[in-house]
């Protein structure tokens, strides 16, 4: 139980050493055996975990993914303030509440967004509001996979959702305020993104995940 | 190369435990036992003196069939030459972080 443990952290290790320190993972991993041997195994992988995580920052590749992992938990919030907004009235279901700049303004008037002639729109406008949301949710898993070509076909189909969100507002003559956030969730996401795809591109080149660039 | 600071401790250990047998190599578990230094701090340390090039390391085939290969290490001519100038710094029963 206790080589198990420690095998899955000298593992976490060796994940954070990344490629560059790679042969350093593999001496870690060999003298494993000897640590086991001497019933310290756990000590011992804990030891090189905190040796591999004092050196991220130090390396390029670390510091790509501490901001990966930076980046990941930063959208998570913002999808989370998506989700709220949604659950609140936002921005086309109708819930009979203020909608979002009521809801930030504590207002407890209702204000519906979508008239008795158009409300037959909202379960589509609530399925892409909740696509968004999914796509929100989902980004920051591919993005720490660096699973870039997933990463990029969310990002269209975020985007394309957005600007069908867009049409549906025009088309319905609704308040186009309430776009602001869901625009302004998008422009953060893909700006992070590209500046992420930029830097691993500068970084590894096109090497696949696991190769180091030479 | 390494800078002009003083040998950390650690490094002391480190230096006095690989130039006690410059020319044979050593296994990263062997120092940490001898030194008493833990992994946290041995690994971090073979990793900044190899890139300064004070370590060399190399691969050796594991006694026993099944085992992965393990790592050893020993003193470049540069390293011997840094333990050497620092010798008289050295503790003198090594350093002890906790028992291993």
């Amino acid at each position: 139980m206790k080589a198990t443990l420690a095998r899955a952290v000298l593992t976490v290790a060796d994940a954070c050493l990344g490629d560059r320190r790679r042969d350093w993972a593999l001496a870690m991993r060999g003298e494993f055996e000897a640590a086991i041997e001497d019933d310290k195994p756990l000590a011992f992988a804990a030891g090189c975990l905190a040796s591999a995580v004092r050196e991220m920052p130090k390396q390029a590749e670390g510091r790509f993914t501490l901001t990966s992992h930076a980046v990941a938990l930063g959208l998570l919030p913002l999808a989370a303030l998506l989700i709220v907004g949604t659950a609140s009235g936002f921005p086309f279901l109708p819930t009979g509440h203020a909608g979002l700049v009521g809801w930030f303004a504590g207002a407890g008037e209702a204000q519906r967004l979508l008239t008795p002639w158009n409300r037959g729109f909202a379960p589509p406008l609530a399925v892409l509001v909740w696509g968004i949301v999914a796509g929100h949710l989902l980004m920051p898993w591919f993005l720490l996979e660096r699973d870039w070509t997933r990463v990029a076909t969310l990002a269209r189909v975020n985007s394309a959702a957005m600007v069908t969100l867009f049409l549906f507002t025009g088309v319905l003559f609704l308040d186009m305020a309430f776009l602001l956030l869901p625009a302004a969730v998008l422009a953060i996401e893909l700006l992070a993104i590209w500046q992420l795809y930029r830097w691993q591109t500068d970084l590894f080149g096109e090497a696949p995940p696991g190769i180091a660039a030479t | 190369m390494v800078g002009n600071r003083r040998p950390s401790k650690q490094m002391l250990a480190l230096l006095g435990a690989l130039s006690a047998m410059p020319h044979e190599w050593r296994h990263g578990y062997d120092i940490m036992k001898e030194t008493g230094l833990l992994s946290g701090t041995l690994y971090p340390l073979l990793m900044r003196m190899t890139d300064q090039g004070l370590v060399e390391a190399e691969w050796r085939e594991p006694a026993q069939p099944g085992r992965p290969a393990r790592h050893a290490n020993r003193l470049t001519a540069a390293g011997l030459a840094l333990a050497r100038a620092t010798a008289g710094e050295q503790p003198l029963s090594g350093f002890k972080e906790v028992p291993v």
